[in-house]
């Protein structure tokens, strides 16, 4: 490989990271911060996203999972060069190191089952009840979405494995950043990079706020009647 | 061009000489115990000089020459001297061109400070660690070379011996691979050996740790001289340490550093309590004119005889102060530490004090070796400068015994190094064009043979009852109490019986470790031997040398100075007169007339001046004369003498007004 | 405190290819020892705690005044140059390791040829046109001087490398002091000239763009030099560079 296209790479996994995988990461904790604001809110927020109808589909392709599966290919190969030693060095900048690979393989894990569990396994569901009447709504996605999601987060094990993963997330992005402006020269000094890090753990606290709000909102604005209604829905639907 | 150059020792001198003989398209061997980096020319602070005069003082290489030659008491050869600080300010420009961070004026020229010796700021400094900047930037032009291929490094490789023919022509070397013992022979035709000082043979000292001296000591065993062996030059300022004496810089004194002790030895105030009114600047006091930059060699015994002689050392103990804080240099505490921070951070990091707040504490440690191998002055007579008495064999550096005469002024070591690198390159390169054949190939396997024998024998010591390095502590301690600052006959007696008790005692080392790999008992155990009998060239050379000079000093002899106000000008003495006479009838010369009378006519002098003069004039007839010593095996060695070049000026006394 | 003693406690091996092995001893305490006089202490009568005889400790050391690079090891875990580690401020008992970065020669003594064959590809030298009387260099600032100087106090002692979770067997990353060295002679007026020869190195597998950003480096760097600053500089450099060079400017 040429010096050059190997410096591509790298650079493509870094740029990959903030653009659009962290832009992505934004504003989709923004669209689940609304399931705070009730089943409404949360859907009327997703319909704006679906409005993009037929392009849906490749917007999602090229803003999400081919960024990620670049930035997931190659960061697998970046990790297993590490040999972390925090052991001995413990300082901060080493555990942020450290970590950085630790929460990409957890957040690898979690994106994985996350993405499993709601963009496919739900699709034939959500294709299923699209249109069909409740409590005087006609469901959307975002609706299905919401009533499937709140039942979900009453188990405390699934809030948690949200909470971990979702912290893994964070912090992969949050010192992902930091991590950024080092590397393109950026924030060249300590100062710099130390005010970048107050920078990014300010976006980290944002983003982990919204996931919290986000867990919250489905957890509390859960309503048990709907769920079975939607599930009576579902089982009494035309296959 | 046939013919390949090998250079033992990639210090400055090593290097410099390596870039040169590159710089022509000839291969060079360059062979170095450490990596080259790793050189103990890393460990000089204060600067390089060159006359280059950028502070409008009418600085001029003439000037420097008269300092270097007046600091090293009229022992240098003169020539050479006047070559090298001709040559000065090119070498610092070379060396701006190489990327060396040289400090910098506010319009961006170099900046020039003032060291011991000269009234000049002569001295072009990076930060306090200009030795190692020098290094890197000459290091940084061989790795060049070695990328092109012309330059092989065989680092952590020791030399053993010099491989000569059977009309005494040096052919090569041998050498030792330090990491598995293997040794080897390797053709060259010419040789140099860069190998730096023998700081090791006084035990502690401000050198590394691989300045054994066993190199130089190897070649003298194999015939070539020694040259002005006892002159040891003791710096006045180190800090006393477990493992090693570190050295504190001369720039210290020279951005106002000053020496003092408390006016009673009673006093056990901490130093910064202690006022003004309370302080003996004993320097200043004694030397008006240069202070606290007299040259090293009288600072060195100022503050030993403050310690030990009057016992004013601070708590009775073996050490003096050196300020440098700003109430006392009168300079601001950022200033200090972006000239100096390197030698402040040496001394916080290993002293546990901050400099800035409160004065240092120092001695004086062993710190350089004016001799060294012996080297002609001249290209002439069959001789070529920079080479030995071995033909084919050079010598730069250090490890040579030119420039400094009886004393090296501060900061004209990296000049030197690099200068006797400079001139020796070029003058390889031609001699190996009338010199390219090889020796018989049996010159080659016997000389390998002797050594595998040798290190046989050393291996297989394994039986005795002594310790390598426990008879390395006790040669340290006797050379540096006999035959540093202060010497005696009689000191120098018992030390020359010690020396020959510790070379029967050497045999019986238990090596303690025949295994291969980095066996450094071996080698610490072969280069012992060598430490012991370089150390009686310089004992015998201080014992035989009755006056004093320079870097050696033995009370008994010294000459009894008039009275402060008998003295005079020497130029209007008649004994100086007749001896300049002489001088100018013996070297075929004509001394600038500045030598010889005074601008004003001056003052007729007092008898007791003229009586002072004539037995001045008498010691320069006997002893101003390099100290050739020939080594030979189980005795002390011969000592002859040698009249030293004196082309540019004549000797003058040595006398602060 | 007559016989206050100090406990080490040394990793040792008898050659390259032989396995590792533990031992301990004990030396007198002396005021203001550093390791290297432990070590030496030790070497005048080697003998471990338990009494048994045995070789002389085996360590690299020069200078001992921390500008030579030689005496680097680990002592107690974090990567330094045992002459400047003196005994009164290390945990007792004092752990020596060799470097675990480079291949062991013996005990303490490693071998770090890469670290100078790092700086043949980064070509760390001002392409001089020749050494004969050329006139003096360009004039610099005092400021960039101050700069400059800092990354020239590198000693190639290998502790950036030793506490780098990049610099290992796994990867081919090239270490700070590489492109410390890098950055400092593409400040040089007359070094610039081979500038981008350095970044085209640097951009490839190994180059800057394998450091991690642990900063581990700077952290035990025995000079303090700003080596992040370097990698962060020479990262933005590259990427003008790559760009320069992907259209062909």
């Amino acid at each position: 490989m040429s010096n050059l296209n190997y410096f591509l790479i790298r650079r493509v996994h870094s740029l990959s990271g903030l653009v659009p995988l962290g832009l992505f990461l934004f504003a989709h904790l923004t669209t689940n911060s609304m399931a705070a604001f009730g089943q409404e809110a949360f859907a009327h927020k997703v319909e704006l996203i679906h409005s993009l109808g037929p392009l849906l589909p490749f917007v999602e392709a090229a803003m999400i999972f081919v960024p990620l599966a670049i930035h997931i290919v190659l960061g697998i190969f970046i990790a297993l060069t590490a040999r972390s030693n925090t052991t001995d060095l413990g300082y901060t900048r080493n555990w942020a190191y450290t970590l950085q690979r630790w929460t990409g393989w957890a957040a690898l894990a979690f994106i994985v089952y996350h993405t499993m569990e709601l963009r496919f396994l739900d699709e034939a569901n959500t294709g299923a009840l699209r249109g069909m009447m409740l409590n005087g709504r006609e469901l959307t996605a975002g609706d299905i979405f919401f009533i499937h999601m709140a039942e979900e987060f009453q188990s405390v094990i699934y809030m948690a494995l949200y909470v971990v993963g979702g912290i893994a997330v964070i912090y992969h992005f949050a010192n992902g950043l930091c991590t950024f402006c080092m590397t393109w020269g950026i924030t060249v000094g300590p100062r710099s990079q130390q005010i970048m890090a107050w920078i990014a753990f300010g976006a980290g606290l944002a983003l982990f706020g919204m996931l919290m709000t986000s867990i919250a909102g489905f957890h509390f604005r859960h309503d048990p009647a709907v769920y079975q209604q939607m599930q009576d829905l579902l089982n009494n639907a035309p296959h | 061009m046939s013919g390949r150059v090998i250079i033992i020792g990639g210090g400055l001198a090593g290097l410099a000489a390596t870039i040169k003989v590159a710089e022509a398209g000839v291969p060079v061997d360059l062979f170095s115990v450490v990596p080259v980096k790793r050189s103990h020319s890393v460990c000089a602070q204060g600067g390089i000089n060159a006359a280059k005069n950028m502070k409008g003082e009418g600085d001029h290489p003439n000037i420097h020459t008269t300092d270097t030659l007046f600091g090293g008491e009229y022992l240098a050869d003169q020539s050479l001297v006047q070559n090298m600080c001709n040559d000065a300010p090119n070498i610092i420009d070379l060396l701006d061109r190489m990327g060396v961070t040289f400090n910098r004026t506010a319009e961006g020229f170099l900046d020039f400070r003032r060291f011991g010796g000269t009234l000049f700021n002569r001295t072009a400094f990076a930060g306090a660690t200009t030795g190692q900047q020098l290094m890197y930037a000459l290091d940084e032009q061989v790795r060049r070379y070695e990328a092109q291929g012309l330059v092989e490094k065989y680092e952590y490789w020791e030399f053993m011996s010099v491989v000569k023919d059977g009309q005494g022509v040096c052919r090569g070397v041998t050498a030792m691979n330090i990491w598995n013992r293997e040794m080897k022979v390797f053709k060259g035709n010419a040789v140099c050996l860069c190998t730096g000082g023998p700081g090791l043979v006084f035990g502690k000292s401000t050198n590394s740790v691989i300045n054994t001296g066993a190199a130089a000591s190897r070649a003298w065993q194999q015939g070539v001289w020694y040259g002005n062996g006892e002159f040891i030059q003791v710096h006045p300022t180190s800090i006393p340490g477990a493992d090693k004496l570190r050295l504190i810089s001369e720039s210290v004194r020279g951005e106002g550093g000053r020496v003092w002790v408390p006016k009673s030895s009673d006093d056990k105030r901490d130093a910064v309590d202690i006022p003004e009114e309370d302080r003996d600047y004993f320097l200043e006091r004694k030397y008006p004119k240069y202070g606290n930059l007299v040259p090293r060699d009288v600072a060195t015994r100022e503050i030993f005889s403050m310690c030990v002689n009057e016992n004013r050392g601070i708590n009775g103990e073996n050490m003096v102060y050196l300020d440098i804080t700003p109430p006392r240099s009168g300079k601001d505490g950022d200033v200090l530490e972006r000239k100096l921070g390197g030698v402040f951070e040496i001394y916080r990091k290993f002293a546990g004090d901050d400099p800035i707040q409160r004065p240092m504490k120092i001695f004086p440690g062993m710190h350089y070796s004016m001799g060294g191998l012996w080297v002609s002055p001249e290209d002439s007579n069959g001789h070529v400068k920079q080479m030995t008495n071995v033909p084919g064999l050079f010598a730069a550096g250090e490890a040579d015994f030119q420039y400094h005469g009886a004393n090296r002024l501060g900061a004209n070591s990296l000049l030197s190094c690099i200068f006797g690198g400079f001139t020796a390159g070029p003058r390889m390169v031609e001699w190996i064009k009338s010199n390219s054949g090889e020796a018989d190939s049996s010159v080659y396997q016997d000389e390998l043979k002797r050594q595998e024998e040798i290190n046989k024998t050393v291996l297989a010591m394994n039986s005795g009852k002594e310790n390598a390095f426990a008879i390395h502590r006790e040669l340290g301690q006797s050379m540096t109490a006999q035959c540093t600052v202060v010497r005696t006959n009689e000191g120098l007696q018992q030390l020359l019986g010690k020396l020959g008790e510790l070379e029967q005692r050497w045999s019986d080392i238990d090596v303690n470790d025949d295994s291969t790999p980095v066996n450094q008992s071996f080698a610490f155990t072969r280069a012992l031997y060598d430490m012991i009998q370089l150390a009686k060239a310089m004992a015998k050379g201080a014992l035989q040398r009755n006056e004093c000079r320079g870097a050696h000093y033995k009370p008994e002899f010294d000459l009894e100075k008039p009275e402060k106000e008998q003295l005079g000008d020497h130029r209007l003495t008649q004994a100086y007169k007749k001896f300049v006479a002489e001088l100018e009838k013996k070297h075929g010369v004509t001394y600038d007339s500045k030598f010889k009378e005074p601008d004003n006519g001056g003052d007729a002098v007092a008898p007791e001046f003229e009586q002072y003069m004539e037995k001045w004039v008498e010691q320069q007839k006997q002893w101003s004369k390099t100290t050739l010593a020939t080594w030979k095996e189980g005795a002390e060695p011969d000592i002859e003498y040698r009249d030293v070049v004196m082309t540019c000026e004549p000797p003058k006394p040595r006398i602060y007004k | 405190m007559a016989d206050k003693k100090v406990h080490l406690i040394i990793k040792r091996q008898e050659n390259p290819d032989s396995a590792p092995y533990w031992e301990e001893f004990e030396v007198p305490h002396t005021p203001g020892m550093n390791v290297i006089s432990a070590l030496m202490e030790i070497r005048l009568n080697p003998v471990t705690r338990d009494g048994k005889h045995v070789r002389p400790v085996t360590w690299d050391s020069g200078c001992l005044e921390e500008v030579c690079g030689a005496c680097s090891m680990r002592i107690n875990g974090r990567p330094r140059q045992s002459c400047s580690a003196l005994v009164d401020q290390l945990e007792q008992p004092v752990r020596l390791e060799p470097f675990s970065k480079f291949p062991v020669l013996r005990d303490l003594m490693v071998d770090r040829t890469p670290m100078f064959e790092a700086l043949k590809r980064v070509k760390a030298w001002v392409p001089v046109d020749g050494t004969y009387a050329m006139g003096s260099g360009e004039k610099i600032d005092p400021d960039q001087q101050g700069t400059m100087y800092k990354y020239s106090e590198c000693m190639t002692c290998g502790c950036c490398l030793e506490a780098c979770p990049q610099y290992n067997d796994k990867s081919a990353f090239i270490g700070a002091s590489a492109i410390g060295q890098a950055h400092l002679f593409n400040m040089n007026p007359t070094g610039k000239n081979l500038k981008k020869d350095r970044l085209d190195e640097l951009m490839g597998p190994g180059g800057v763009v394998d450091c991690g950003n642990a900063q581990n480096c700077v952290r035990v760097c025995p000079k303090g030099i700003p080596l992040t600053d370097a990698i962060a500089a020479i990262g933005g450099e590259v990427t003008v560079h790559a760009v320069k060079k992907l259209l062909r400017l």
